[in-house]
């Protein structure tokens, strides 16, 4: 949980003034969702490349290999060759076809799970603190609820038990029991922002609660609305990486997680590399893009962390 | 910081008090011999020697190495061996079956084994039904003691093949220990006290030992003095574990078992086939009920194939009459001494279907009676990894004959209750065998274990329902004449070959992995004197039985 | 006081829907065990059993299900798990303790070794922000922490411990040890058997906590207090430790307290992979099994120490910060 920067920072930036007109507070959310402030960090810029370059072997990689990556042969186990460029599994089924078809249901269970956490947390810790009072009484108490939940356990659990002919229910039931603290923090920040100048000047306007919650606060919060995004994505793409290894998954789909339960299953970790070596390390590397990412994220969060030389420690403090 | 270094310090200081008080620890015995298990990796123990109790619920051996069933019968070639019984005699109606029992036995606490304790352990089953694994009582009417040595059981019809539950599957327990449980499908049963070879020596969570019981009848016979048993909860642990040398006897599966095996000169396997693994339709639905339909897609599997992909080359080809061979070679008719399945043939398929007057489409599908496409699922369990690649094989393969087939991978509740209900279209399973073809059988085909769509069948899950079977199969078990017994068999084993009631694929096999570089005597394919595999019970008492140290 | 009303109210309410989520979970499976069981044994188990298995399980009773809920309420309240189906008879709470105790032990100290070892190079890397240490360190153990569990743990296990034999691969300790007494030799084993799963675990869990610290320091370097100790020419060391980190583990130590909670569950594949006779194997394997007592039982214990374990981060934050109190 700690990838998020939980105790930092104050909102990315406080516009001076604000409008109630509309147009242009969607040119203010659009001047917020556009980031100004990118991150200079390096870690962030190879952690967008690395990521890009899953989405691009995701979205495009498939055009590329014919056939179905399924598809048995009697070349089992054969090494990386010209034919297979990495290989053959046990049942001779073409790794490299599987890897690069594999990555886009790893990605895309990932996100989807991801954007249903992420839209959870910001519902719930949004309207939580901006409304305060009794609602907020109820809304804390079921995100808390679901903050003391096991969730790894429970994600194993019900695994079990619903129809495994998709990688749908696990996406679901990762995305459900992940919201929780991204809830928290959300809901943190909107406290501090309740009563700042902007939003009081709204409230008088006559905007509805729906209106600046959505358009006078969130656009403010929006980097720690992505980092929480990309820590559940990490998250959901691990955990479901974990599940499809232990078998509850959907194991014929295709998806590294499975490509490393058959993998381990046919006993041959050490002598066939080439099936258990690159969907691990896709993995890895995927999780370290979204990761790297997330630094940057936090910088903008708070410049303070920032991984340069500060010449004279401690003098930093702008604000 | 100074702080924290006097709290380390002090810790140190206590820690080394610690150890100095218990540094005495027991040299460990010389030159014991000690059999390494793992029957199955099932995880962890519980301390519960419990013999009624199926392991993993109790622990192995505790049915074979420490209570002892009447006779010791391979559950592969129906061999029968005199155990606490010397001699069984069935009268001529086979209504009643007297046991002689073996005198100078005593139960390891040293008191005297009598026909008493066998009276006692019966009407226990009777008492507790929940202990009845096996259902004796389903058919038995009585069990008497005339004498010290004598016991006599009555049935309400021929008890032929009630002697294998009875006199093989049934562990004999003491009166003067049971007579105190107030119900015994509730105890744990930690100091076991029975009369087999061995006694449990010690327990954790994580290994416990059995030790040589001085008292024991034919105490001569044990050579093995220690028997442990480590807990592994995967198969690849066990492979690891077995390919590092740390373990004598075990059934895992693995599918590098010929890798292991050729690596050093002491290690072997022999996996025997006891189970026939097949395919099964829903024979209430059409087209599953259709003879010809079936008979296309038997031509059609290429069961090398499952064999040699789904089943690492370790299993092999069943035969037509699902009989399992060579074990059950002198039940085979010998009008089906060669039969085999051909090779598989998609044209031949393809002439049964157009004979039968099945119809295609315009793109290649052939259609039922109702001219919709042929569509079903073939329902496997998930994680049951060689059973799911043999099923998307016999989906590709089917496909290509024009129907449109697809694996459905489920979980083992939603696989085992849809077969049950008889929710399901077709489903690669098992089937359960005993020492002779009629167990088999009679789960497979008797009507007795089905029921209708919506509830649950006992065994007979494709709900096949045939007069002629029912009757053959009541004859096999009534008949005591083995020409009447064989004439039975062979009307079934016809029945398998012309009706196909469910299309046979391969032998699965049992797992027996051994070294022979601490023990020797183990069965083998040309000595294959008890049933190998080290998670039967009782019949792992009789193997243990068998085997040298070779120091 | 307000304060406290409310947070023991939401203890309650979350004690609540645990224990009635555990009720319902295992209610929502499909199949039932005695045809789990016999069916696992592929044929192992005679099919006569099934009637048998039912009546030893006492299942397939006509008992209406809120009539089950209030019993499964009184008999928690008096401590009565009911009897595993895996391990039957033997009571889910006998299973449950024998395993708890390696849980606890090997994944308890493991986090507490990698949160120690990640704040150190938390501070560190702040107190050194923008140097060669803070460039590499905090990607290099990001990268670690974005491998799955299982992979690193299946790394090492076929290479250090298969492979090289370096180390054991199976269990808590080694199946010839001699557990009927305490021994020099048999915590060496333990420890030996412990060193591998640690390894993952601490090298997996490192960044979170060396991140979370690092961020912290750096909010607490800009405070005036640092300011004013550094401008009073207080050694690095001081300032470093007493004030700057001492401040800013606040946060992190609540953190802990609240994973400490997720240790109990957090197990799962480590436990697998290395045969580790914990709780999380013990879970995943009655999941298996369809053994819902000893599901239940061990998804209240995991849910309860996660209670308690906030509990404790509560009192924490009331001792450490006094502000919370108003």
């Amino acid at each position: 949980m700690e990838l998020l920067n939980t105790h930092g920072g104050k909102p990315a930036a406080s516009p001076k003034q604000t409008s109630n007109n509309m147009r242009s507070m969607i040119k203010n959310l659009a001047a917020k969702l556009a980031m100004p402030q990118l991150p200079k960090s390096a870690m962030f810029w190879t952690g967008i490349g690395m990521l890009l370059f899953f989405i691009l072997v995701a979205a495009f990689g498939p055009l590329f290999i014919h056939g179905d990556p399924n598809a048995f042969s009697n070349d089992s186990l054969a090494p990386p060759s010209v034919k297979h460029l990495l290989g053959t599994t046990l049942t001779g089924q073409d790794v490299f076809s599987q890897l690069v078809i594999g990555a886009k249901l790893t990605l895309l269970s990932g996100f989807a799970a991801g954007v249903i956490a992420t839209t959870l947390s910001v519902i719930m810790g949004l309207v939580s603190g901006y409304l305060g009072g009794w609602a907020d009484d109820v809304l804390s108490l079921i995100t808390n609820i679901f903050l003391v939940i096991p969730g790894a356990p429970l994600a194993i659990v019900l695994s079990s038990y619903v129809p495994n002919t998709s990688v749908w229910p696990i996406v679901f039931i990762v995305g459900l029991t992940n919201w929780a603290w991204g809830a928290r923090v959300l809901r943190s920040q909107t406290l501090t922002m309740r009563d700042r100048d902007f939003i009081q000047a709204s409230k008088l306007g006559g905007e509805n609660n729906f209106r600046i919650i959505f358009f006078d606060i969130m656009p403010n919060l929006i980097a720690i609305v992505a980092s929480s995004f990309i820590f559940t994505t990490i998250y959901a793409i691990l955990t479901e990486i974990s599940l499809s290894f232990l078998g509850l998954g959907n194991i014929l789909a295709v998806s590294w997680g499975n490509m490393l339960y058959w993998a381990q299953n046919s006993g041959t970790l050490l002598s066939a590399w080439w099936w258990f070596l690159p969907p691990g390390l896709c993995v890895a590397l995927l999780g370290s893009s979204l990761a790297f990412i997330n630094f940057g994220l936090d910088t903008i969060v708070n410049p303070k962390l920032m991984m340069v030389p500060s010449k004279n420690r401690g003098k930093k403090a702008a604000e | 910081m100074r702080r924290s270094i006097q709290v380390l310090s002090a810790f140190a200081l206590a820690a080394a008090m610690i150890f100095a008080g218990c540094g005495n620890s027991a040299s460990s015995s010389g030159s014991s011999s000690v059999l390494t298990v793992v029957p199955s990796p099932a995880g962890d123990f519980t301390n519960n020697f419990n013999p009624f109790l199926a392991p993993p619920q109790a622990n192995y051996g505790a049915f074979g190495l420490v209570y002892e069933s009447l006779l010791q019968i391979n559950r592969l070639n129906g061999t029968i061996q005199p155990w606490l019984a010397t001699q069984y005699q069935f009268s001529s109606d086979s209504k009643t079956l007297t046991f002689t029992l073996r005198q100078g036995v005593k139960w390891n606490d040293g008191q005297p084994f009598s026909a008493t304790d066998v009276v006692f352990t019966f009407n226990l089953l009777k008492q507790f039904p929940a202990i009845d694994t096996n259902a004796v009582w389903k058919d038995l009417v009585s069990v008497t003691n005339s004498d010290p040595n004598t016991v006599v059981m009555t049935f309400n019809k021929p008890g032929l093949t009630d002697l294998w539950y009875i006199a093989g599957q049934t562990p004999i327990v003491p009166q003067h220990v049971w007579s105190s449980y107030p119900d015994p499908s509730k105890v744990t049963n930690q100091n076991p006290v029975g009369t087999g070879p061995y006694k449990v020596g010690s327990f954790t969570p994580q290994v416990f030992t059995y030790v040589k019981n001085s008292n024991y009848w034919n105490v001569s016979s044990i050579h093995v003095d220690t028997i442990r048993y480590p807990a592994v909860s995967s198969n690849t642990s066990a492979d690891l574990v077995l390919q590092t040398g740390g373990l004598d006897w075990a059934g895992v599966f693995t599918t590098d078992i010929q890798t292991w095996a050729k690596s050093n000169a002491n290690n072997h396997f022999y996996w025997p086939a006891s189970n026939v693994i097949n395919l099964y339709f829903n024979l209430t639905k059409a087209p599953y009920n259709d003879v010809a339909f079936r008979q296309a897609v038997s031509a059609v599997i290429d069961r090398q194939q499952l064999v040699t992909q789904g089943e690492s080359g370790l299993d092999s080809v069943a035969n037509p009459t699902e009989l399992m061979l060579p074990a059950q070679q002198s039940f085979l008719d010998s009008q089906f001494a060669n039969a085999s399945f051909g090779s598989p043939s998609v044209t031949q398929a393809q002439t049964i279907l157009n004979n039968a007057g099945y119809k295609k489409n315009s793109a290649g599908q052939y259609l039922d009676k109702n001219g919709n496409p042929i569509k079903f699922q073939i329902n496997v369990v998930t994680g049951w990894t060689d059973w799911d690649t043999d099923t998307q094989i016999m989906a590709q393969e089917l496909t290509q004959l024009g129907f449109q087939v697809t694996p459905n991978v489920i979980s083992f509740n939603q696989y085992i209750s849809s077969l049950q209900n008889g929710s399901f279209d077709a489903a690669i399973s098992w089937t359960n065998p005993g020492p002779t073809p009629y167990y088999l059988f009679n789960s497979l085909l008797s009507s007795n274990n089905t029921a209708p769509i919506g509830q649950n069948a006992t065994s007979n899950y494709w709900r096949y329902s045939n007069p002629q079977a029912d009757q053959l199969l009541t004859q096999l078990a009534t008949s005591s004449d083995s020409a009447t017994q064989q004439q039975a068999l062979n009307g079934l084993e016809s029945i398998m070959v012309n009706d196909i009631p469910v299309i046979p694929l391969f032998n699965g096999a049992m797992f027996f992995d051994y070294s022979t570089a601490r023990f020797t005597g183990w069965p083998t394919q040309s000595n294959p004197y008890a049933a190998p595999a080290p998670y039967e019970q009782p019949d792992l008492e009789y193997v243990v039985l068998n085997l040298q140290p070779t120091n | 006081m307000r304060y406290f009303i409310r947070r023991i109210f939401f203890y309650v309410i979350a004690l609540w829907t645990a224990v009635t989520l555990n009720f319902i979970i295992p209610r929502l499976a499909p199949g039932d065990p005695v045809q789990t069981l016999v069916g696992r044994s592929q044929g192992r188990i005679d099919p006569r059993a099934i009637a048998a298995l039912e009546l030893q399980f006492g299942i397939n009773t006509k008992i209406p299900e809120w009539q089950q809920y209030f019993s499964y309420l009184g008999d928690l309240l008096h401590g009565k798990l009911g009897l595993s189906f895996e391990y039957y008879p033997t009571p889910v709470s006998t299973v449950i303790v024998s395993h708890v105790f390696w849980t606890m032990g090997l994944i308890g100290v493991a986090s507490i070794m990698s949160f120690i070892l990640g704040t150190l190079l938390g501070v560190v890397s702040a107190w050194r922000q923008g140097s060669i240490f803070d460039r590499i360190v905090p990607p290099a153990l990001t990268f670690l922490s974005s491998i799955p569990y299982f992979y690193l743990a299946l790394f090492f296990l076929y290479f250090l411990g298969f492979k090289f034999g370096w180390f054991p691969i199976i269990g808590a300790y080694s199946f010839t040890a001699d557990t009927s007494q305490f021994s020099l030799s048999l915590l060496f084993d333990v420890l030996n058997h412990a060193i591998l799963p640690a390894l993952t675990i601490v090298l997996v869990s490192l960044a979170g906590w060396m991140v979370g610290m690092r961020n912290a320091m750096l909010n607490t370097l800009s405070e005036d207090y640092v300011l004013m100790a550094e401008a009073k020419g207080l050694s690095n060391w001081r300032v470093m430790t007493m004030y700057a980190a001492r401040n800013a583990i606040l946060p992190n130590i609540t953190g802990f307290a609240l994973s400490l909670g997720f240790v109990v569950g957090g197990s799962i594949i480590m436990e697998s992979v290395f045969s580790y006779p914990g709780i999380g194997f013990l879970l995943f394997q009655a999941v298996q099994n369809s053994d819902y007592p000893l599901i239940q039982g061990i998804f209240l214990v995991i849910a309860l120490s996660v209670l308690a374990a906030n509990f404790l981060a509560d009192i924490m934050y009331l001792i450490l910060d006094p502000r919370v109190r108003y």
